[in-house]
């Protein structure tokens, strides 16, 4: 399967979308209406609309930065309309992600005189611009190596951990062998399953960043006074039979392969070379997915066992299930099927190489779902206070 | 993770020859024998209670402190005892999660 290609867009720095979005990026809470109003006069074009500005601190703003920036440098984005409200802040950014070489149009408040429909007209012509140059791109053949994908599972059954994230490893494990980049979060869901995590760490400083990372989410929720049970596993978890953090978790990892793991990195942190990363985060679908694409994930791998409808905006998300009743109930909502291998008429390692068709298939255009339905967006996690 | 075990005509799965507890693949109900795909071959066990989808049942006695594996690994402890059969779920089993 090393072998294995896919067509994508060309970026000038020489990595490669599975889309070609305009995005229209508000990197403040004010310009949010005008983003939104920009985004309706554009259509297919990708709007997000960060609700805070200033007052961030500490791991917030730099998650904030990280975040923002990482959404407009994904080479899903061929080009942003960034908007904001003071010139210096939405220049640094503008050059953050112009560092790609894609076309990157910068609009601030301060400069249409607080007007927002200034603001609007200008963002309405500058979009259209960018919106014809981008149609003018075409998907050219790329190498597995060019790919990096996320692994993400939301409302897990045991179905989940039985087959729908083993299908999902074993494609992370043919993108990591053809050369390109996986990642995995959801800190909190490899309690309990560390000892075989560190087993397939690079070294000693990973294995321990790893056992940290874990640590600190459980003290967090200690000192919380939070019961996990409930939370995590949350309710639909434990209707849907599991029992346990440790249980919900061998399932929860299995997402990541078999591969080593090469390191521990934060929230929208870009991975710094190939092979499979796990993302510290929160394991919350929509900021968990975010933080992944952000760090530049063009396609997202999104098992569920009770159903999610939950996508991205900018890396297409392939849901995948292997419950039964689930796929039958959400039969126009699933992109990927693996309940014989649940019902034990087909073997996993059979099923690994058609989600594999389908993943190489998404990336070179074909539609999921929920692009389809345009369930796509957003969510930045925020940390603590703000002043 | 999940040993490739054969999975055809059974009606719940044991991942792992340590495992103390089967997976549901169907619902199933009580006083019935079900066929449990292991990774030593099939054998069959009674089930005294019904079983949903997806839940877990025991594959023998579980005393109460012991360790239940599943995937080989410790998913937590049996907070009383657990007959042979019977569901295995947050009313009998607790992880260590936040409990340090």
């Amino acid at each position: 399967m090393s072998e294995r290609s896919f067509q994508g867009f060309e970026r000038p720095d020489g990595s490669v979308g599975t889309r070609n979005h305009l995005l229209i990026l508000s990197i403040t809470g004010l310009t949010g209406p005008a983003a939104r109003r920009i985004g309706r006069s554009i259509p297919g074009a990708r709007v997000f609309a960060m609700p805070f500005g200033s007052g961030l601190i500490g791991e917030d703003f730099e998650v904030h930065r990280r975040s923002l920036i990482g959404l407009g440098r994904n080479p899903n984005v061929g080009a942003v309309l960034l908007i904001g409200g003071h010139p210096p802040q939405v220049a640094e950014f503008a050059a953050a992600i112009s560092e790609t070489g894609k076309p990157v149009v910068a609009l601030t408040l301060d400069e249409c005189g607080h007007d927002t429909l200034t603001l609007t007209d200008r963002g309405i012509r500058a979009a259209a611009g960018l919106a014809r140059d981008l149609s003018r791109q075409r998907r050219r053949t790329a190498p597995l190596s060019a790919l990096f994908v996320a692994g993400e599972c939301g409302r897990s059954d045991p179905s989940s951990g039985l087959v729908s994230n083993p299908l999902v490893g074993g494609v992370v494990d043919a993108v990591v062998d053809g050369g390109g980049r996986a990642v995995i979060g959801e800190t909190m869901e490899w309690f309990g399953t560390v000892h075989l995590l560190q087993a397939r760490a690079v070294n000693e400083s990973v294995a321990s960043d790893l056992a940290d990372a874990v640590r600190r989410r459980e003290d967090a929720a200690i000192a919380a006074g939070i019961d996990l049970l409930g939370d995590n596993p949350g309710p639909t978890n434990i209707e849907a039979g599991l029992s346990t953090l440790e249980e919900k978790a061998l399932g929860t990892i299995a997402k990541g392969g078999s591969r080593p793991i090469q390191g521990v990195i934060g929230v929208a942190q870009s991975p710094p070379g190939p092979g499979l990363w796990f993302m510290d985060a929160p394991a919350y679908a929509p900021e968990s997915v975010t933080g992944m694409v952000a760090a530049g994930a063009q396609l997202v791998l999104f098992t569920t066992g009770a159903g999610n409808s939950f996508v991205n905006s900018i890396a297409p998300t392939i849901k995948i299930s292997a419950n039964p009743d689930t796929l039958a109930r959400l039969d126009s909502q699933i992109d990927f099927d693996g309940g014989d291998v649940f019902l034990g008429r087909r073997d996993l390692s059979d099923v690994v190489p058609e989600l594999m068709d389908l993943a190489m298939e998404v990336a070179s255009g074909t539609l999921t779902y929920g692009e389809v339905l345009d369930e796509g967006e957003e969510v930045v996690s925020r940390m603590g206070p703000a002043l | 993770m999940t040993k490739n075990v054969t999975q055809t005509t059974a009606d719940a799965l044991m991942l792992h020859d340590q495992d103390g507890v089967a997976t549901a693949l169907r619902p199933l109900s009580a006083g019935t024998l079900v066929r449990v795909s292991t990774p030593a071959g099939t054998r069959d066990v009674r089930v005294e209670e019904e079983i949903r989808r997806c839940h877990k049942f025991a594959l023998a006695d579980i005393p109460a402190g012991s360790a239940i594996r599943k995937h080989g690994e410790i998913i937590g402890e049996a907070t009383r005892d657990i007959t042979a059969g019977t569901h295995v779920h947050i009313h009998n089993l607790s992880g260590r999660a936040g409990k340090r």
